[in-house]
């Protein structure tokens, strides 16, 4: 069965003169995570409602879990079987973590011992056993966080939704994190849809969608988004080159030395080289330039290039 | 616990924990009672029995103020909480829009009619008549009143986009509700259009009836069964119009 299968969504906000969202076609596979990966503005937030029953009035079919989403209702059977991270924190600061589950819990039907029993699973499951009496708003982003996904997993969601969940987390903390979350697909039977702009954790989820103006533009694995570039990624920093004029100028006179297909752009005072077998030009490009060439960088294409092959934009942006 | 009590006890939870909203909804209504009914005391004439003085007659008005502030406090969150909080989880779980509208209400009436009770205790220290009876009918009053309030206050505050939204109604709905009822001056018992307009109000029913009961003051239309039962009409219309617009934007 699909995790999800959306034909044909639309939707706009009230006031709105361009849809957020315009999706032909998307299914999606239950079992694994999948990363909505997208800049500020390409839709993946109102998809992410759509499939939280967030929003309802929308155009199109959406089904998730099996379930028809029909649109202005007909949400209510798939509710019980989602659990939601949202971007912003949905916690009580004034309760403590164990007050928070509990209704939570009372929220979703579960009770009495059967409640508790839980309670200590997930706050197991998370390590947060010796926090579970400390009013949430004094909690770090980092705990906060890993409250936030202790609550959407209470009672035993089939997917688990989450809204850029690393928002307000430690870098350093971020793969631990994903370690947690992988760890939920391998033992607790649930599939995931993370939204994220961030390439590094796009990276980890084992199908991404890649969304941009309301619009789905790649679907795969990262490794097959990143083979399908084909190309290699080359970065050159010049001495006394930076403006992008001079970048553009250099650049075009280099173009006639490099195999055909290649393509060079400016970017942040580099340039940047995509060409396939990027190794193989190296020599050439240091003799070009001799002494004035400050680095040299090689590398197989990342999702960053990917998106922005596709896209023209960077995901930052 | 279910999830209606669970809700509710999330709203009693909050309000025990923060003191500041107690100061807000018992000090600044007593405070105001004391200033405004000291200041105007020797400008005021009863328009009843003649014998009634400013600070008595004012006294339920500020009695409902402390009802008012609380359905204000505890519907104001409601802005925040259900685009950047606590109630976005509530409004993705399998709970019927009704669960929340009912917790909503009930936890503010409850409160409201908790401090005006701590107020009321003061009828038994001051000079004011009090029958007993009639003061415990008046708390059951007070509930109702509440209520209604605090659905009104919810809706609207439901409709709001922004915290800065809700003052508007506050001060163009809410508050004008409570000085047209009689609380402040005696609105009934003339024919300028302000007493007109004030029969639509329930509060003025409701407040009247309260005078009543507690303290003794047979001002203008005195309906028991309007006093009770208008507000609870109110209550119910605004309760819909709320659970409605809940429904349409969550789709149940």
């Amino acid at each position: 069965m699909d995790l999800i299968k959306l034909e044909n969504l639309s939707y706009m906000y009230a006031g709105a003169t361009r849809a957020a969202l315009n999706l032909e076609k998307l299914s999606l596979q239950s079992g694994l995570i999948h990363g909505l990966l997208g800049p500020n503005g390409s839709g993946k937030s109102t998809l992410f409602k759509v499939l939280s029953t967030q929003i309802v009035n929308f155009k199109g079919r959406v089904s998730v879990l099996g379930h028809d989403l029909m649109s202005g209702g007909g949400s209510e059977d798939v509710r019980a079987q989602l659990g939601v991270t949202f971007q912003n924190p949905s916690l009580d600061g004034i309760l403590s973590v164990v007050e928070n589950l509990r209704i939570q819990g009372a929220l979703y039907g579960l009770r009495g011992a059967a409640l508790e029993k839980r309670i200590d699973e997930v706050l197991e499951i998370f390590e947060l056993m010796d926090r579970r009496h400390e009013r949430t708003a004094t909690l770090s982003g980092g705990l906060a966080r890993r409250v936030e996904l202790a609550k959407s997993m209470l009672h035993r969601p089939r997917l688990l939704l989450l809204d850029e969940p690393t928002t307000g987390v430690d870098p350093h903390l971020r793969l631990r994190f994903w370690q947690v979350l992988r760890n939920l697909v391998e033992h607790e039977q649930v599939s995931l849809i993370v939204s994220t702009h961030l390439m590094d954790e796009a990276e980890l989820c084992d199908s991404i969608v890649i969304m941009n103006e309301g619009s789905l533009v790649d679907q795969g694995t990262p490794d097959m988004l990143k083979s399908r570039f084909g190309h290699d990624v080359v970065e050159i920093k010049i001495d006394e080159v930076s403006d992008r004029s001079e970048l553009e100028s250099v650049g075009k006179s280099l173009i006639t030395l490099l195999p055909s297909g290649a393509r060079v752009t400016a970017k942040d005072g580099h340039l940047r080289i995509e060409v396939t077998r990027g190794l193989t030009i190296m020599p050439m490009i240091e003799s070009h330039f001799g002494s004035k060439l400050l680095s040299l960088r090689w590398g197989k294409p990342t999702l960053e290039d990917v998106f922005l092959a596709k896209t023209g934009k960077s995901l930052q942006s | 616990m279910n999830a209606l009590n669970s809700l509710l006890y999330r709203e009693i939870l909050r309000f025990v924990r923060q003191r500041s909203r107690w100061i807000g909804a018992l000090a600044t209504p007593l405070l105001f009672w004391l200033l405004v009914g000291t200041g105007l005391g020797s400008a005021f004439q009863d328009p009843g029995s003649g014998r009634v003085g400013y600070l008595e007659f004012f006294f339920p008005g500020a009695v409902l103020l402390s009802v008012l502030f609380t359905a204000i406090f505890s519907t104001i969150s409601v802005i925040e909480d259900r685009d950047k909080g606590f109630l976005q989880g509530v409004l993705v779980s399998p709970q019927s829009s009704s669960v929340l509208v009912w917790s909503k209400v009930l936890a503010g009436a409850i409160l409201g009619t908790l401090q005006g009770v701590l107020l009321m205790a003061l009828l038994f220290v001051l000079p004011f008549k009090a029958p007993l009876m009639g003061v415990l009918l008046g708390v059951v009053l007070l509930f109702i009143m509440s209520l209604c309030l605090t659905a009104v206050a919810f809706f609207f505050a439901w409709k709001s986009s922004s915290v800065s939204g809700f003052h508007g109604v506050m001060n163009m709905i809410l508050m004008p509700m409570w000085i047209m009822s009689g609380s402040v001056f005696p609105v009934l018992g003339s024919d300028s259009i302000l007493a007109k307009l004030a029969l639509f109000n329930p509060l003025t029913w409701g407040l009247s009836s309260f005078k009543m009961l507690v303290g003794g003051q047979p001002i203008g239309i005195v309906d028991l069964a309007m006093g009770f039962g208008y507000p609870l009409i109110v209550t119910l219309v605004f309760w819909t119009l709320a659970n409605r617009s809940i429904s349409a934007r969550r789709g149940a």
